[in-house]
């Protein structure tokens, strides 16, 4: 939260967003424009939750609309978990105000229960009920459960989460991600407002996980419901919401879609929380910002005006931002190799040119590990100036640990950058 | 021809694989030792039938049927005082135990032990106590009286049921008490966003998960109100143990008759233990059951007015006996009578906490075969010894002591002499043998519930990691039912302490206890002196209570 | 004459309570129900002070009860302690019944006098003590059999457990409670009704027990069913007075309303407080009553030459199997020495077993009673007795 000494920040973090909403081509469910946003489902104005002293969540404020899926996403004890059982009703918050489809549920002295609220969840393990089968599962929420109308609602549920057929089972048969199934569609039974979903893919593996996120997303779709998700997965909060909001000690650091907060984090906590950080050290001068990876047009950065001239800043790379070659004599070609057709172009050119013309931009070190994560290799590097930074490669190009390699920057788009710490 | 040779093969392969369903020899963590383990368990605590039997076949066709048909009013009464007696005790009980563990209600903790603190009051001083405030002319009705309070009669079935009740509710309290805690919460919070509120989504989900136990802690209540014979006599309700103490404090045909009724007693035993078992098949209830994170259900304002339901129940409970009992210690003082052979001495408690501490070990350590049995394996012998062990539960303590001595005193001489019968009969070994006979069901009840509760794959783990089974035991599975297992030998040791009939017929000669030396005061009409050493039972007893209450929630 | 001395015994307790704590002159001035009389000096006379004298009286003030009915003994006779050969080695005694623990103490002062003795006791009830040596047979623990009920004792010599008592032991004692000398009597009990002073008048109650039920006290009457005590007294009444007749009073008992209490403590214990008009109990009950609570309106009947007017005794036997026969009688010659005598009859309010020690405190001497003719190891025919009860629906 260093960045919040700046202060411009708020300047610089709207027109972002601005230009984010603008340029940056998102998913399809996000809000495309102010004019036709949709109508606030959930609001929480200045949440604020104390357990004995401890303060778990520390003034939230939010707004979720019709037919979108908001995902928390933060470290454990964030406070994710409580704002979400704060909008079930399962928790009472110390201050602020919670409302749902524009009543007041919490807050301004008087609390709604749960069951009066008209909001569905489906909880991290499911809590299916084990005494009953899946179809009264489905259809304890209902008002008549033993009704034709119970019985057609049902079957649609089960049809819609595909589990066609299930009815008479035992939870206790299923497997974790039929079990997922059954709790979606119990939870949409009732036709709630909102939808919670408290970390619902952590309890399945990997590969299930991947499937069951493009199940849930379909289904939450097709339901048309609006949804309010808990993880600290970034990558599952980054491939289902519409928008992310990333939370940490209790507050909400940033939010917005998930292409706007991997690229432009407002803070050092967002950046490295979504994603693989690293911070390059620099120096902004008249029109360059001078880094240990080499001097850059100053436009590189995002947002930066005169009065910032003489700044010491770190600048945000990501693994993909930068490219590595082995400082053997072959640099040139590898990097030529490596070199994507958008590099070439877009905001990334001044760069370019420049290590075309007068010294490289780029920087020495030496590789430190090298991490395989499948399609690719990340290498972290070791600059001879200090700061660690990560590449990431596919497999065309393998450098061994403790190979001299020389880094330089590939990216295609303006660079966040932070006061330096 | 072939065939032919093949079929004795076949036959005893097909025998052999009966065998192994009928003992469940197959089941994970069962071997052949265990089986016959828990079998000679159950045929020990099963043996004293062997005595009622016996005598039982004396008497008699006509006459046992003439006894039998004579009987029958008792009979009804013994049964709806059962009846009553498990109903209310499930009535306060329930709602005990969700106040403690599921809501807000203030000073939890210090209700939790409060309302569960009755169960080491013995019911005999119980309705000593209940009679001596609210008999005719007792302490409580004469300080009412002029408010214009008049009491209703405390003797007959009423008060009967009442005290019996106040007394034994904490068995349905904790096992209630345990279930909740090991109940997934979030299926609370689950049914509530489903738009399903507390009062329905107790009835939809939460009564229908805790049957077992709620069942389990209403069948302790049952035998125990079956069996007790003390609460009725005291309060003048004629039930069917009282006729057995008749007739077992005759001369002449008395004993057999009284075996023939004890008989009938099992009967009933064994069809409520079996009607039990039906609803309670599964029960994972117990004692000793893993604690869960909590869910409080908040009572907002209302939380004050809930607080009175357990201070109401521990001012008839624990205030009222204790306050009793100190009025009669207080007035014993005064009188100031100089006893010689009355005199209480510290030593009666050193005695009691002995007996009731070996019981209690020997206890948890025989139950352990029948519990792992019956814990890992659903086979019908493993039912069948788990079920056995309640029959002496229900066996009413006068009619165990006398099979006993029947048989350390009478057949022990007869087939080993009399220096074999002298060493056993009477001695501290035999008191305690008894003891296990009575109250195996509890332990076993709290530890096979902890069985269930481990998981096997930790075994199968432990197996992997290249374990012996044996060492699986000793290092996995102990360590982890050891908090049910203690829970259980603490319910043996306080229920043990209490016990009336069994110590006061086969204590060694001289080894006075408590509750043998209040007997025998209260039998000589002195109250005065029953009162000291029936607080030290309390208290002591009170003290067993810790093991049961703690290693909760916080884990 | 023999209305005179009903209407003193009827008197007695009313006495006693009259008296308060202030010593009372008992049997021979006891008339005077003013309680002003202080004859004699209590204080000194009367209060023992332990191991303060080692003379024969000091020891002798040890055996005899403290309460207010104590006071004012004429001379003691019998045979003293000191006169009998010591006793030494360790008995168990089953004791049936057992006064609330007197006989303990009992046993605890004998063991003072004999370093070298210990009595070890067994508690049991009357009935449960004598099946329980039954049940043991020959191989019974116990050396002697102690019990409050000549029933339970005839019992046990009914199975041949008990050994004949030699003469030097049963001499002491009337003829008619050592039948065979398979136990002797070491103190008797009266039956007799305790009645409430406020609520009745002393010819309120008939003198005769088989109409009583015809009365109008039997509804405001309390007994004991399941008491040995009282299942001896119908048991009593069952063989003087015939089946037929008991039964239809047993009937007429229960048509009438009596309550059922658990014991005749308790039975006494109600009258004392109003709860009953009278009941049926043993004598010694209502002195206790009184004992603790000297101002209880609760005083004593007697019926005359009937079963109402039983008198049992409790009584000592040496079993059989024993291997310590000598001891074992010499031990129960201490229970008929005077001093243990003298304990029986100040502290349990019991009658002595021997001339030499009168009665306490106004109780009509046990030849001024007029109990029935009765062997009383009849008294173990309690089955019949059981069967009518429970026939008339009183168990």
């Amino acid at each position: 939260m260093s960045d919040n000494a700046t202060p411009t920040t708020d300047d610089r973090a709207e027109r972002a967003a601005a230009e984010t909403a603008n340029s940056v081509v998102t998913d399809a469910h996000a809000p495309a424009t102010e004019a036709d946003t949709p109508p606030a489902v959930l609001e929480l104005s200045n949440v604020v939750k104390r357990f004995a002293g401890e303060t778990a969540v520390d003034g939230v404020d939010l707004t979720v609309r019709e037919g979108e899926l908001l995902t928390l996403l933060g470290p454990s004890g964030c406070g994710k978990t409580t704002t979400l059982r704060m909008i079930a009703g399962l928790e009472t918050p110390t201050e602020g105000t919670v409302s749902v489809g524009g009543d007041v549920v919490a807050g301004e002295g008087s609390v709604v229960p749960p069951e009066e609220r008209d909001v569905g969840m489906v909880f991290q393990e499911f809590a299916l009920f084990p005494h009953l089968s899946v179809a009264e599962n489905v259809a304890f929420g209902l008002d008549d459960p033993d009704s034709e109308a119970a019985d057609r609602r049902v079957a649609d549920l089960l049809d819609l989460v595909g589990l066609d057929g299930y009815g008479d089972r035992s939870p206790t048969d299923l497997s974790g991600g039929q079990r997922q199934r059954v709790a979606l569609a119990r939870s949409l039974a009732p036709e709630p407002d909102v939808l919670l979903l408290d970390e619902p893919f952590s309890n399945l593996d990997v590969a299930l996980r991947v499937e069951m996120r493009e199940e849930v997303t379909r289904i939450l779709n097709e339901a048309g419901v609006t949804a309010v998700s808990v993880t600290h997965d970034q990558e599952e909060a980054l491939s289902i919401s519409d928008r992310v909001a990333v939370m940490s000690e209790g507050r909400v650091e940033q939010v917005g879609s998930p292409a706007s907060l991997f690229e432009h984090p407002k803070s050092r906590f967002v950046a490295s929380f979504l994603g693989q950080a690293s911070f390059v050290p620099g120096r902004i001068t008249e029109d360059t910002v001078d880094t240990t990876i080499g001097s850059y047009g100053r436009d590189l950065l995002e947002g930066v005006t005169d009065e910032y001239v003489s700044a010491e800043v770190d600048v945000l790379v990501r693994p993909d931002d930068l490219r590595l070659a082995p400082l053997d004599g072959e640099a040139g070609t590898v990097g030529a190799a490596e070199a994507r057709p958008t590099a070439d172009g877009g905001i990334a050119a001044p760069a370019a040119d420049q290590s075309a013309t007068s010294t490289p931009p780029a920087a020495d070190g030496e590789v430190i590990r090298r991490q395989y994560t499948g399609p690719s290799f990340v290498y972290h590097v070791r600059l001879d100036d200090g700061p660690v930074v990560r590449c990431l490669h596919n497999h065309a190009v393998e450098v061994d640990v403790g190979e001299r390699v020389r880094v330089r920057l590939v990216a295609d788009h303006t660079l966040a950058w932070y006061p330096a710490a | 021809m072939g065939a032919v040779g093949d079929a004795p093969g076949n036959l005893g392969s097909r025998l052999r694989e009966l065998l192994g369903r009928l003992l469940g020899l197959d089941d994970d963590g069962v071997s052949t030792p265990l089986v016959l383990l828990s079998a000679a368990v159950a045929a020990a605590v099963l043996s004293p039938l062997l005595w009622l039997l016996l005598r039982a076949s004396e008497v008699p066709l006509d006459e046992a049927l003439s006894l039998l048909r004579g009987s029958t009013e008792v009979f009804a009464n013994s049964l709806v005082l059962v009846g009553v007696v498990t109903a209310a005790s499930v009535a306060l009980g329930v709602p005990l135990a969700v106040l403690t563990v599921q809501t807000d209600l203030p000073f939890r903790r210090f209700w939790t032990v409060a309302v569960a603190l009755p169960l080491v009051v013995p019911s005999y001083i119980g309705a000593f106590a209940y009679v001596s405030a609210f008999g005719p002319d007792g302490a409580l009705a004469d300080a009412l009286a002029p408010l214009g309070v008049s009491i209703p009669n405390v003797y007959g079935l009423g008060g009967t049921a009442l005290v019996l009740t106040l007394f034994v509710y904490p068995y349905v309290f904790l096992t209630t008490r345990a279930a909740l805690l090991s109940f997934d919460e979030t299926q609370l919070e689950a049914a509530r966003t489903l738009n399903v509120g507390y009062l329905a989504a107790f009835r939809r989900v939460i009564l229908p998960q805790i049957l077992p136990a709620v069942t389990a802690g209403a069948l302790l209540v049952a035998l125990y109100a079956l069996s007790d014979f003390g609460t009725p006599s005291i309060m003048q309700y004629d039930v069917f143990t009282r006729m057995i103490y008749v007739e077992l404090n005759s001369f002449g045909d008395g004993r057999a008759n009284a075996t023939l009724l004890s008989l009938q007693l099992l009967t009933v035993t064994a069809v409520v233990v079996a009607l039990e078992s039906r609803i309670g098949d599964d029960a994972d209830a117990g004692y000793g059951a893993p604690a869960a994170s909590t869910a409080m259900i908040s009572l907002g304002r209302l939380r004050w007015l809930a607080v009175l339901f357990p201070a109401v129940v521990s001012l008839f409970t624990l205030a009222l006996p204790v306050g009793i009992l100190t009025m009669w210690f207080v007035r014993a003082e005064a009188l100031a009578y100089e006893v010689g052979g009355r005199a209480f001495e510290l030593g009666f408690a050193l005695n009691s906490v002995y007996a009731a501490a070996l019981a209690a070990a020997a206890t948890m350590v025989i139950a352990l075969p029948v519990a792992y049995y019956s814990g890992r394996s659903n086979a019908p012998l493993a039912r069948l010894t788990e079920r056995a062990t309640y029959l002496g539960y229900a066996m009413p303590g006068v009619v165990l002591a006398l099979a006993l001595v029947f048989f350390s005193s009478n057949q022990l001489a007869a087939f080993f002499g009399p220096t074999v019968s002298r060493a056993v009969y009477q001695s501290l070994p035999l008191l305690v043998f008894a003891y296990v006979v009575r109250f195996l069901p509890q332990a076993v009840g709290a530890t096979r519930s902890s069985v269930l509760g481990v998981d096997p794959a930790l075994i199968g783990a432990a197996r992997v990691l290249g374990a012996q089974p044996k060492a699986v035991f000793r290092r996995v599975t102990l360590p982890l039912i050891a908090p049910g297992v203690l829970a259980g030998a603490a319910l043996v040791f306080l229920t043990t302490m209490k016990e009336l009939d069994t110590t006061l017929i086969l204590h060694p000669t001289g080894f006075t206890t408590l509750v043998t030396y209040i007997w025998r005061v209260q039998e000589g009409g002195y109250y005065g002196r029953a009162a000291l050493p029936a607080l030290v039972l309390v208290v002591l007893s009170g003290l067993s209570m810790i093991p049961l209450l703690v290693q909760r929630r916080d884990t | 004459m023999t209305e005179e001395f009903s209407k003193r015994r009827r008197r007695l307790l009313g006495t006693l309570a009259g008296a308060g704590l202030v010593g009372i002159a008992g049997c021979s001035g006891g008339d005077d129900t003013t309680g002003t009389e202080t004859d004699g000096t209590p204080g000194v006379t009367d209060t023992p002070t332990e191991g303060a004298d080692t003379s024969g009286s000091a020891e002798f003030s040890e055996f005899r009860g403290s309460g207010a009915l104590a006071e004012g003994r004429s001379e003691i006779g019998g045979t003293r302690i000191s006169e009998l050969p010591a006793l030494s080695g360790e008995l168990t005694v089953y004791l049936g019944g057992g006064e609330g623990g007197l006989y303990r103490d009992l046993l605890t002062k004998l063991e003072n006098i004999y370093p070298d003795f210990t009595a070890t006791p067994r508690p049991y009830g009357t009935s449960e003590g004598a099946n329980t040596i039954i049940t043991e047979g020959s191989s019974t623990p116990a050396d002697v059999f102690w019990s409050v009920d000549a029933g339970s004792l005839a019992a046990v010599a009914a199975e041949g457990l008990t050994s004949t008592l030699p003469d030097e032991v049963t001499d002491p004692v009337p003829e008619q409670f050592h039948p065979d000398g398979d136990w002797v009597g070491t103190a008797g009990r009266a039956r007799a009704i305790p009645y409430n002073t406020e609520a009745l008048d002393e010819s309120d109650v008939p003198d005769d027990v088989m109409s009583l039920p015809d009365s109008d006290v039997a509804g405001q009457m309390g007994w004991a069913p399941t008491y040995g005590a009282f299942q001896a007294f119908v048991t009593a009444m069952r063989i003087t007075e015939g089946e037929e007749a008991t039964r239809q009073w047993l009937q007429s008992m229960v048509d009438a309303g009596v309550t059922e209490y658990d014991n005749e403590f308790f039975v006494s214990n109600a009258v004392a407080d109003g709860e009953l008009q009278a009941g049926f109990a043993n004598h010694y009950y209502a002195l206790r009553v009184q004992e603790a609570r000297p101002e209880a309106p609760i005083d004593l009947a007697f019926t005359s030459g009937d079963a109402g007017a039983l008198i049992n005794v409790a009584g000592a036997a040496v079993l059989e199997p024993s291997p310590q026969q000598e001891l074992a009688q010499n031990f129960v010659r201490h229970l008929l020495s005077a001093e243990a005598q003298e304990f029986f009859a100040t502290r349990a309010y019991a009658y002595p077993m021997i001339p030499g020690v009168p009665p306490v405190g106004g109780l009509p001497p046990i030849d001024e009673l007029e109990p029935p003719e009765f062997d009383l190891a009849r008294l173990s025919e309690i089955g019949p007795t059981v069967d009518l009860m429970r026939e008339v629906g009183v168990l």
